[in-house]
């Protein structure tokens, strides 16, 4: 193919994959905003127009880039014969580590934060998914929520890592989405950890643990695009507007801005992880009073 | 005639960069418009979210 | 009931299209509900919870998408194969959503005739977006703050150079060509201009020519700083000899926080020579210099909205004199309202607390309150000696323009999300000196959607707890708005209303009536 390419940004995971890889992926789905390449048994490339949550495992292409792409025709199960590795260059790969230089708001501010957006998610936000359990609103699927995840707040306040992986592990692969509702939400819960863990000053290894467990349990238990962002966590990295979410409520202010653009995340998805995060935090603001 | 002038006997054709409010309220008044998707230059840095956190609405 | 489901193998969808596809299912006729999930275990326990569960499903990998039905009657479900099909199938078209390019140079390629950009976006890149559209000739409204003053110079200059309007830093309210831009009023068109170094300033004075049936040729913000000695009214003298120009201008209203008087000389100097009639409040400042250049001061925003209207079909002689009335109604009627309101008030109520979202508002309450009565503190107060007390919400007569940043760490604007203020009413509702609360509501674009509704339950808590003690709270409000802006006036003020609030229909006679109460309340002590 003879036109530019042009890589906005590419996440660490993506970088390793693209320079390790002998083979050549293959494209596993296409959809109007996203284009999944697989590599070898079950690792997945995510590649991104501009203006999309970069995660570690995601390429985010110009927007001109990304539609010529997209207009290729590219069918699922073949073989991606461009080569990546002119895409993959340092520069762009994009720091999603927990920044560890930074102030913990007081708990008044957070839970101020915490107010926010769930002000704002209240009306905002797709609640066809879990996000209705934060405003006692039932539908099938947080019906369940409840009784799967009774007591995780006890887990979490005594870094049970075994007991605490078990209760997620329960609602994996649970809701609606091509990344169901559930993984989403453990997804948010663990950002919640890894950054309050960190700020905290402790040890973040009983959650790399937990999510290890999580992410092993989700090879079978979900589908293989939510397996590699569970997976994509046991490092204690998130995607760039969940990072940028985070940093918000812990550290900063004015979050509603940030918690907009995780909104935009798929359909229900956005809301589904900010749900696992706010209904995280609000456990850890109990525990701090 | 200036350019003031100009403009106030043109039909305002308006780019928004920032809050989308403001494209919202002038498609309510039939006034055109064009909002940017603008993003800070170096996404994702705290640097960033810190400065982003300083934009006040109004002052 | 029967229920029957579809499973597409080995299928991927994005989230968005499954949703679409869970909403249509459920929208055919005879479909009790329908779930549409991946088939995970976790998500085969639900179906079987839901009584959905069958062979099929229960064979389903996570990979696999199941679309279960339950109905009515099976004799639809081939009717909701072929939607879900049709649906899966059809192609979607890329422009479905507006465009959104994500850079000024890919904007103005496509839309090469805009001719306004409005920026919001943090200072720290607001100014060099801003400079981008100078360069491109295209007029700017920069609401940002957080721009050094040297920026604000340089784009000023530079648009001064290029004959383009450089609306801002820090500018919240324009109305060009009868278009209301980032906070403004819809008010009615007709021969006056406004050019203001004040937001809310700005906002009222339109707001106050629409009610006394004036209307607005153009109104031109130009940021707070600009007549600072440092910008020298840059971009107010660059408005004017437009004005000068412009065939639909009759009567120039100018507003501004009292300038530095060298830039004052030189913006009258300016007006002057375009031959036009004009209002001149600098707020609180220099009402001589302003009649020795042959203008006319006001001493609030109402009477420069007032003397404006009036200019327009009157001579100066003719206006210099008359002053708006202070209130809308009568005066017998006013004054029977304020005293059977201070006849509720125990003895020991005494103080003035204002709640501002506005801060020229706020400004105008402390100049209106200073002259009547004396001293009153503020966060931004006329004088350093009266500056609040910090760590207090109310001290003695106050009053707070919540704007100030102090006020609006972690939020928007309290023009915009109301929680600042309703934190503070219940606050001060806890002060049993507190005599009279003073309030603005302002209404118009950009502005909450509700602000009476938003404020409703912190009114009638406060109200009560007064009640609960015996006592009486007075509250007045001043309400910032005409009837086309997209609040409903009529609606807003019903809401105050019924929360037990007087209304006054500006700023200047919601101050004015608080004074009233205080007055006969001091009287009847004596």
């Amino acid at each position: 193919m003879d036109y530019n390419i042009t890589v906005e940004k590419l996440g660490k995971a993506a970088y390793d994959l693209i320079c390790g890889a002998k083979e050549p992926p293959t494209v596993h789905s296409v959809f109007t905003n996203a284009i999944n390449l697989k590599y070898q048994e079950d690792y997945i490339i995510t590649i991104l127009p501009q203006n999309h949550s970069c995660g570690t495992q995601t390429i985010i292409l110009s927007e001109a880039t990304f539609k010529i792409l997209r207009s290729s025709r590219l069918q699922a199960g073949e073989s991606f014969e461009m080569d990546l590795k002119e895409w993959a260059k340092e520069d762009y790969v994009i720091d999603l580590t927990i920044p560890d230089k930074l102030y913990l708001n007081n708990e008044l501010s957070i839970t101020n934060n915490i107010k926010c957006c769930l002000d704002e998610m209240k009306c905002s936000s797709n609640q066809d998914g879990l996000a209705s359990c934060l405003f006692g609103r039932e539908n099938i699927y947080t019906k369940l929520l409840s009784t799967k995840l009774s007591q995780i707040d006890l887990h979490i306040i005594e870094q049970d890592e075994s007991k605490l992986s078990d209760k997620l592990c329960s609602i994996l692969g649970l809701g609606p989405g091509l990344t169901p509702s559930g993984d989403d939400f453990i997804y948010g819960v663990l950002s919640v950890l890894f950054y309050y863990n960190r700020l905290s000053g402790k040890s973040s290894d009983w959650l790399s643990l937990a999510a290890a467990r999580i992410s092993n349990a989700a090879r079978n238990l979900t589908t293989v695009i939510s397996y590699n962002m569970l997976r994509s966590c046991i490092n204690g990295e998130f995607s760039e507007y969940i990072k940028n979410l985070l940093i918000g409520i812990l550290y900063g202010n004015n979050v509603e801005p940030l918690l907009k653009k995780v909104l935009q995340i798929g359909s229900s998805s956005g809301a589904d992880i900010a749900a696992g995060i706010l209904y995280c935090l609000k456990i850890l603001m109990i525990k701090e009073e | 005639m200036s350019k003031v002038n100009e403009l106030f006997r043109q039909d305002l054709k308006v780019i928004n960069m920032g809050l989308k409010s403001f494209s919202q309220d002038l498609k309510k008044q039939n006034t055109e418009v064009l909002q940017v998707d603008w993003r800070p230059p170096a996404g994702g840095n705290p640097r960033m979210i810190e400065l982003l956190n300083r934009l006040k609405n109004k002052k | 009931m029967s229920s029957k489901c579809l499973i597409k193998k080995n299928s991927y969808y994005d989230s968005v299209t499954l949703m679409i596809i869970t909403k249509e299912v459920e929208a055919v006729a005879g479909v009790e509900n329908a779930v549409v999930v991946m088939g995970t275990e976790h998500n085969k326990e639900l179906l079987d919870n839901v009584g959905l569960l069958n062979e099929e499903t229960t064979a389903a990998s996570p990979n696999d998408l199941i679309i279960a039905v339950k109905m009515k009657n099976d004799n639809i479900f081939e009717q909701i194969v072929q939607k879900v099909d049709e649906l899966l199938n059809k192609k979607k078209t890329e422009a479905g959503e507006d465009y959104c390019p994500p850079t000024l140079d890919s904007a103005v390629k496509f839309m090469p005739d805009s001719n306004l950009v409005i920026i919001s976006l943090p200072g720290q890149y607001a100014a060099a977006e801003a400079k981008k559209a100078l360069l491109k000739d295209k007029h700017v409204l920069l609401f940002s703050d957080n721009v050094s003053i040297e920026q604000e110079k340089e784009l000023k200059e530079l648009a001064v150079e290029r004959g383009l309007l450089m609306m801002g830093p820090d500018c919240g309210t324009a109305c060009i060509n009868n278009v209301p831009l980032a906070f403004a009023n819809a008010v009615k068109s007709g021969c006056i201009a406004v050019v203001g170094a004040s937001g809310t300033g700005t906002q009222e004075i339109m707001v106050q020519i629409d009610k006394f049936n004036g209307g607005i040729s153009q109104a031109i913000g130009t940021g707070g700083r600009d007549l600072k000695a440092e910008i020298g009214g840059l971009m107010m003298i660059q408005a004017i000899k437009a004005l000068a120009q412009d065939e639909n201008t009759k009567v120039i209203v100018l507003v501004s926080k009292p300038p530095a008087l060298e830039v004052a000389e030189k913006v009258l100097k300016v007006l002057k020579e375009t031959g036009k009639k004009a209002v001149v409040d600098f707020i609180g400042g220099d009402e001589q210099l302003v009649l020795k250049y042959g203008f006319l001061p006001a001493a609030t925003l109402e009477e420069a909205a007032y003397k404006a209207v009036q200019l327009c079909s009157k001579t100066y002689e003719e206006v210099l004199n008359s002053t708006a009335p202070d209130f809308t109604d009568s005066i017998e009627l006013v004054d029977n309202m304020a005293k059977a309101e201070a006849q509720k008030l125990k003895p020991n109520q005494k103080y003035l607390r204002g709640l501002y979202s506005g801060g020229t508002l706020c400004d105008e309450a402390l100049k209106l309150f200073t002259k009547e009565i004396g001293e009153i503190y503020s966060n931004i107060p006329l004088e350093p000696e009266y500056k609040l007390p910090e760590n207090t919400t109310g001290y003695k007569n106050c009053a707070i323009d919540l704007g100030d940043d102090e006020y609006t760490v972690g939020r928007p604007h309290p023009m915009i999300d109301s929680y600042a203020r309703q934190q503070m009413i219940l606050k001060q509702a806890e002060d049993q000196e507190m005599a009279v609360l003073l309030m603005d509501i302002v209404l118009g674009y950009g502005s909450n959607d509700d602000p009476a509704g938003s404020l409703f339950n912190e009114i009638k808590r406060a109200k009560s707890e007064f009640e609960a003690r015996g006592q009486y709270l007075c509250v007045v409000a001043g309400i910032c708005g005409t009837e086309n802006d997209p609040q409903d006036y009529a609606e807003q003020v019903r809401k105050l209303k019924e929360a037990g609030v007087i209304v006054m229909s500006s700023n200047a006679q919601a101050v004015r009536f608080a004074i009233k109460v205080l007055k006969e309340v001091a009287a009847c002590q004596r």
